[in-house]
């Protein structure tokens, strides 16, 4: 069973939000299925008018006060934005306080709530506040049993030594109020007790499996029976004896993700046929799947609504294909093609056919370019919001005279540097540089100190496509953390990556992997950022307001008249990731003032010292550094 | 073309329709009603308030029509408050709650997010009594009651 253990760089998701959300958010954006967010409820209390009438004098302040947290509403409101620890305290305040309160403390049960002897005492007493649950290793399954979960709507398990049988019996216990379940590598493959009780859940809405072979007959029975099924997503799975002669019942499916599943193109085609009312479709990871011209054909066919697409890292989907594949599905607003071999001129393809783009993630296709990337951006509509480029190069040098048209781009991930896709350089003295590392490798999961011991040794095998070399006596123009740091080329990342365990499912809210290269910012800031045309394209783009930028390359720094952040203006976020720089004082000051709408910076630990955050707390108290390990 | 607001104490206030229309209540408003120079009445805002809320309007008017999905990205779903609506709600707290009534009541989503995360952020970390006497609630427990919710969340209070 090799292909458990191959776990590879994750396409991503149609829908990035899924890599951190938790378990009530798995399913789609704009899913109507799921339970309303009650902070977007529709409002139709008014404040009552009784004590208005007379404007407010000063001494009236407690009458005012009350006010407020006399309507319900906004008690709630504001409750939504609290931690555990303050709601818990907040129950306390007072009586209606408690009412609307408690319910949120109990809304989600996360697993490690378990691990407080406080909470197994009391869960049994509110047990009925409960709305979803994540259970794993901590929980306690039996104790699930005893309890009442009337409201209980959204259940996952995942792993966990609890025998299957268990929870067979919780899900048979829960089948009437269950409206999304999901089961991540609980078993070796799902059992007809199981699958049972997964049929007698009529409101179920939202399946998703995770690691678990299921036999079609199961399947087959699941969709007949679960008639309400909207979003069903199964990953890393198996299907075993799929019959294409026992005819699928039509379903109401919206949302369908068959990521790294073992299924052939044929029979593909039989389960799509049954979803006529498809909106996204996520085929992520399918790598040894071919793709042909006829396959989107059909699929434009019989799932006429489908205006989300992921094909992340099906490696097999030609360029030409892509080509048929942006006129055929000229619809899609939504589109994943993370690690795919989409280079230029297929992003020139799909910048001409598909007009409505909203979200695009192109993460990792080395081919392109930061020259294919400018003309993509010149050449997109307002539709498009959100693009998600880590891994791929910006680099003002590379711009011509075009303008960027996005005018409503919000969010953008981009590498700021010189790194893969950069077409080589002849190597001046001025510009040797040193090598450079994937700083996210150990970012997330050991922290980057040992990154540099892991790749230090790797120098030797320093990829020279961009003709950068170490010259040892640039060591000391480094930042000392630079030290160490070696080169990964296209070629060593492609191999790297696929030993790196999923680091988009586990990185907190970074995109992906960064590949990076070091570049002397000091020196190179004037010759290589410099951007000769007056008005620099991406002040066109004012709307961004969610910039991540990360990997080697035009440092951050004050001295360097930086011109591509001078772009953003708009940034309230700034996100760097595997941006390898230690953050100065004036640095730090310079980022503020060039960005005047900045309220957030995300950065490693490494970037900015404990002391520098200090001072800087206490300097812009509008701006939050959030680091991370 | 210019919209009339009419505040509590019978102030008018002349703002852009594309201002005024950053509230719900008001869109809505304007759409029965139709082309017309009627000012619309708000019995519920003051004067001082209205102009905090027209303030905001103004700043944001530009600012992208929240789409429902993006709300559910985690990314942007967060506590952060940006500088200009920090510095906006740097008023005294009666103002913030005013202005947090108005939101509520002329249903301008965002403006009630910010103020309601300005709220939480006064009550973070602040213990049961802290909090009453920071907004002057009554305790309406007895304290055996008081006891029972305390043992029931304790294990959410202190971590």
């Amino acid at each position: 069973m090799p292909r458990r253990s191959k776990r590879r760089h994750d396409g991503g998701a149609v829908i990035p939000s899924e890599r951190n959300a938790p378990m009530e958010c798995e399913a789609p954006v704009c899913d109507a299925t799921q339970p309303m967010d009650p902070v977007n409820a529709p409002k139709c209390t008014p404040v009552t008018p009784s004590d208005n009438s007379t404007p407010t004098p000063a001494t009236s302040i407690p009458l005012m006060q009350s006010r407020l947290f006399d309507v319900p509403e906004i008690v709630r409101s504001i409750a939504e934005f609290l931690d555990k620890p303050t709601l818990a305290a907040s129950c306390r305040v007072s009586r209606t306080w408690a009412i609307l309160c408690t319910p949120l403390l109990w809304k989600h049960i996360g697993d490690k709530d378990w691990r407080d002897g406080r909470f197994c005492a009391a869960i049994k007493s509110q047990s009925h506040y409960i709305q979803s649950m994540r259970c794993e290793d901590w929980t306690d399954y039996e104790e699930i049993l005893l309890c009442s979960l009337p409201r209980l709507k959204a259940i996952a398990f995942q792993g966990s030594k609890e025998p299957m049988a268990t929870k067979t019996k919780i899900l048979e216990k829960l089948c009437k109020s269950l409206t999304s379940l999901v089961l991540n590598t609980v078993a070796y493959r799902l059992t007809t007790d199981t699958v049972r009780a997964i049929q007698r859940m009529e409101n179920l809405t939202t399946l998703k499996l995770v690691k678990m072979d299921i036999h079609f007959a199961h399947l087959h029975g699941i969709l007949e029976h679960c008639d309400g099924l909207q979003f069903f997503s199964v990953s890393s799975v198996q299907i075993h004896s799929f019959d294409n002669d026992r005819t699928l019942p039509v379903t109401r499916i919206r949302y369908l993700a068959l990521k790294e599943v073992d299924i052939s193109l044929k029979d593909l085609f039989t389960l799509l046929k049954k979803c006529p009312d498809l909106l996204e479709l996520s085929l992520a990871r399918n790598e040894e799947l071919a793709f042909s011209t006829e396959f989107f054909q059909l699929l434009k066919e019989f799932c006429p609504q489908l205006y989300g697409l992921d094909v992340g890292s099906c490696k097999l989907i030609s360029k030409e294909t892509f080509g048929a594949l942006f006129a055929t599905l000229s619809q899609l607003t939504v589109l994943n093609l993370a690690g795919t071999v989409v280079a230029d001129e297929e992003l020139l393809s799909l910048a001409q056919h598909c007009k409505g783009l909203v979200r695009l993630d192109i993460q990792y296709c080395t081919a392109i370019t930061s020259k294919g990337l400018h003309r993509f951006l010149a050449l997109s509509g307002s539709s498009l919001r959100h693009l998600e480029a880590s891994g791929i190069t910006i680099d003002p040098h590379t711009f011509d005279g075009r303008a960027w048209k996005c005018s409503n781009l919000q969010i953008l991930f981009v590498h700021i540097g010189l790194v893969g896709s950069v077409p080589p350089r002849a190597p001046t003295a001025s510009s040797v540089t040193s090598g450079s590392t994937d700083v996210a490798f150990g970012g997330t999961k050991t922290g980057a100190s040992s990154t540099v011991e892991t790749t230090g040794a790797d120098c030797s095998s320093s990829s020279l496509a961009t003709t950068e070399v170490d010259s040892p006596g640039n060591d000391r123009k480094r930042p000392p953390t630079a030290e160490g740091y070696s080169y990964l080329g296209p070629t060593e990342y492609s191999t790297a990556r696929s030993l790196v365990p999923a680091v988009t499912a586990t990185s907190v809210s970074s995109p992906s992997t960064p590949l990076s290269a070091l570049r002397d910012q000091e020196r190179d800031a004037g010759e290589d950022i410099e951007v000769q045309h007056d008005l620099h394209p991406i002040q066109e783009v004012c709307n961004v307001q969610y910039l991540g930028l990360m990997g080697y390359g035009p440092k951050l720094t004050c001295g360097s008249a930086n011109q591509l952040i001078r772009g953003f203006r708009s940034v309230k976020r700034l996100h760097l990731l595997g941006l390898y720089q230690a953050f100065k004082k004036e640095d730090l000051e310079w980022l503020v003032d060039v960005l005047p709408e900045l309220c957030r910076i995300d950065a490693e630990k490494y970037n900015i010292s404990d002391d520098l955050l200090h001072w800087f707390d206490h300097a812009y108290p509008h701006v939050r550094i959030c680091r991370h390990d | 073309m210019p919209v009339i607001l009419v505040s509590s104490d019978a102030q008018e206030f002349k703002v852009d329709k594309e201002v005024a229309e950053r509230s719900i209540l008001i869109k809505n408003m304007l759409e029965d009603v139709g082309e017309s120079d009627s000012p619309i009445p708000l019995p519920n805002v003051t004067a001082a308030v209205l102009t905090k809320v027209i303030e905001y309007c103004e700043h944001h008017r530009n600012d992208p029509v929240q789409v429902p999905d993006e709300t559910d990205d985690p990314r942007k779903r967060s506590n952060d408050i940006e500088e200009w609506d920090m510095k906006f709600m740097q008023v005294d707290q009666e103002m913030l709650f005013e202005i947090i009534l108005a939101a509520n009541y002329l249903d301008i989503k965002p403006l009630l997010d910010v103020g309601c995360k300005t709220v939480a952020n006064i009550i973070k970390g602040k213990t049961p009594e802290e909090i009453r006497k920071a907004f002057n609630i009554v305790n309406d427990f007895t304290p055996e009651e008081e006891a029972q919710i305390k043992k029931e969340n304790e294990w959410a209070e202190d971590r």
